[in-house]
């Protein structure tokens, strides 16, 4: 339960430490997992994560015992888990008994356990889905608002840290790609203005002028805009638009 | 929130940038979740890459928004010396600071009177600053500043989010949304380099130059140049303000 501001600030640091620190993935979500189950009022809880193609792996469990790994299992196939992580919303489930069709081996297997409801939390950041965070009650009904709050928050900040994760992990290469992609923005906002200026122009037609001669040309935008401010002849992309 | 939490910024600020509903996702919510989080009162974030130079990428509030382009303006500020220097560059009164002359005559009437600014950098990616102000001289304490410092690392963890197979995308995401006065200095400038025939480099300094010398600020210098009010022809040393300009027709 949550019994006060400082043990849900604490556990808000314990994750967001990780975030600047040389960690591992899998204790990241074990942590996620931990710190959910001392803040919230359920029974058990389980994290998936999805690989480089969209399948879920689980990663992080509350308990070894078989039966909530393979609950968790079941999941990776169909689910309120598999759902919540394909559609980044939440998937609260009050009743596992009602509506048994929705997921008939999930819902008969949580049964078997005795975990009525669930909830099933999206890890991600904004369009970023990375999986989800699964919440296991043996009561009917629902967590209140605040408590998938707290949740979803917890949530939040693990995915910033598997992100973050990714990114120390190919740093030089990241850096390659954010110099490149902040280069070529400003060569693209430039040349709009160089074709506006000899085109009369607004920067959206010449952004249009720009885009249409790369394709037709098979080039790449960033070399045709880079073309156009180092004073290539303009002729040819401006002319394009006078037909 | 609960003040006396123990190290509560980063809970402060995690929880400030999930839920500021009122603002729109993108680097506005990072300034105004520091803000939030942190004993200041005004924040401001620009981004610097070699070749790129100094962009505003975003900024709490539109005293702090003055005081990042001042920064972009005249090339020199403490947010600067913070990208290119080993660390954080603290100002506890702005009033009194020894260096950066011609920043500090831009920002006398703004409204600042402390500014810390924090690199943010992860390993060897330099993403650029963020800026906090105070509006009164602050000499900020060891526990604060520490607050600060881990608030500027969680807004670069956010900015430097991956995809799923480790790459960033092309159009950098929304955290990277530039505004639109940034756009359009680099739309001028190209402008610039058609009406003058000169590099990019040179256009650029022009237009910093025209709006240092006419006090103005940058931003709304370059949407002149865009719509067209403002102008630079090879026989003028300074451009010419179409909206006072004699009619040729």
């Amino acid at each position: 339960m949550v019994d006060s501001y400082e043990q849900l600030a604490n556990a808000f640091v314990g994750l967001a430490d990780t975030l600047v620190a040389d960690y591992d993935v899998i204790e990241l979500t074990q942590q996620l997992v931990d710190n959910s189950m001392s803040l919230l009022p359920i029974a058990a809880a389980g994290i998936l994560i999805g690989d480089a193609r969209g399948d879920l792996t689980v990663i992080a469990s509350s308990s070894e015992q078989t039966r909530l790994l393979e609950l968790l299992q079941v999941e990776v196939d169909v689910g309120p888990c598999l759902l919540a992580y394909r559609t980044g919303k939440q998937v609260l489930v009050d009743d596992l008994s009602v509506d048994r069709q929705r997921w008939p081996a999930f819902a008969a297997r949580a049964a078997e356990y005795r975990y009525r409801s669930v909830s099933a939390l999206p890890l991600r950041l904004r369009d970023e889905r990375v999986g989800a965070l699964n919440l296991f009650r043996t009561e009917v009904g629902p967590l209140s608002p605040t408590h998938i709050a707290i949740g979803q928050a917890l949530a939040d900040v693990a995915t910033i840290g598997i992100l973050n994760q990714r990114t120390l992990t190919h740093s030089d290469l990241i850096n390659q790609q954010l110099q490149s992609a902040l280069n070529t923005r400003v060569i693209i906002e430039q040349a709009k203005g160089v074709l506006a200026e000899r085109g009369n122009l607004d920067m959206d037609r010449a952004f249009v002028l720009l885009r249409s001669y790369a394709r037709k040309t098979h080039q790449r935008l960033a070399d045709v805009a880079r073309a156009v401010v180092d004073n290539a002849d303009t002729s040819a992309i401006l002319d394009a638009g006078r037909m | 929130m609960n003040d006396s939490a123990p190290s509560g910024a980063r809970a402060r600020f995690l929880a400030a940038s999930a839920t500021v509903p009122e603002i729109a996702d993108g680097p506005v919510r990072l300034c105004a979740a520091s803000v939030l989080a942190l004993p200041v009162q005004r924040a401001g974030i620009a981004t610097h890459a070699p070749g790129v130079g100094l962009e505003v990428l975003a900024a709490s509030d539109e005293i702090a928004e003055r005081v990042e382009w001042a920064q972009v303006m005249v090339g020199e500020g403490p947010g600067l010396d913070a990208i290119f220097g080993d660390g954080p560059v603290s100002v506890p009164n702005l009033a009194m600071a020894e260096r950066w002359p011609v920043f500090l005559s831009e920002i006398a009437d703004s409204g600042v009177g402390a500014m810390y600014a924090l690199p943010l950098q992860m390993g060897a990616i330099k993403v650029g600053v963020l800026d906090l102000y105070c509006d009164m001289p602050t000499r900020l304490g060891a526990h604060d500043f520490a607050d600060a410092v881990a608030v500027s690392d969680l807004v670069t963890a956010i900015l430097l989010t991956v995809g799923r197979d480790g790459r960033m995308t092309d159009s950098l995401g929304p955290w990277w949304d530039q505004p639109l006065g940034t756009r359009e200095v680099h739309q001028a400038t190209g402008m610039i380099v058609a009406q003058l025939g000169i590099d990019a480099r040179s256009a650029y300094a022009r237009l910093q130059a025209f709006a240092f010398g006419s006090g103005r600020l940058l931003a709304e210098v370059a949407h002149d140049v865009v719509t067209r009010l403002l102008r630079f022809d090879p026989d003028d040393d300074v451009g010419t303000d179409l909206e006072s300009a004699e009619p040729t027709w």
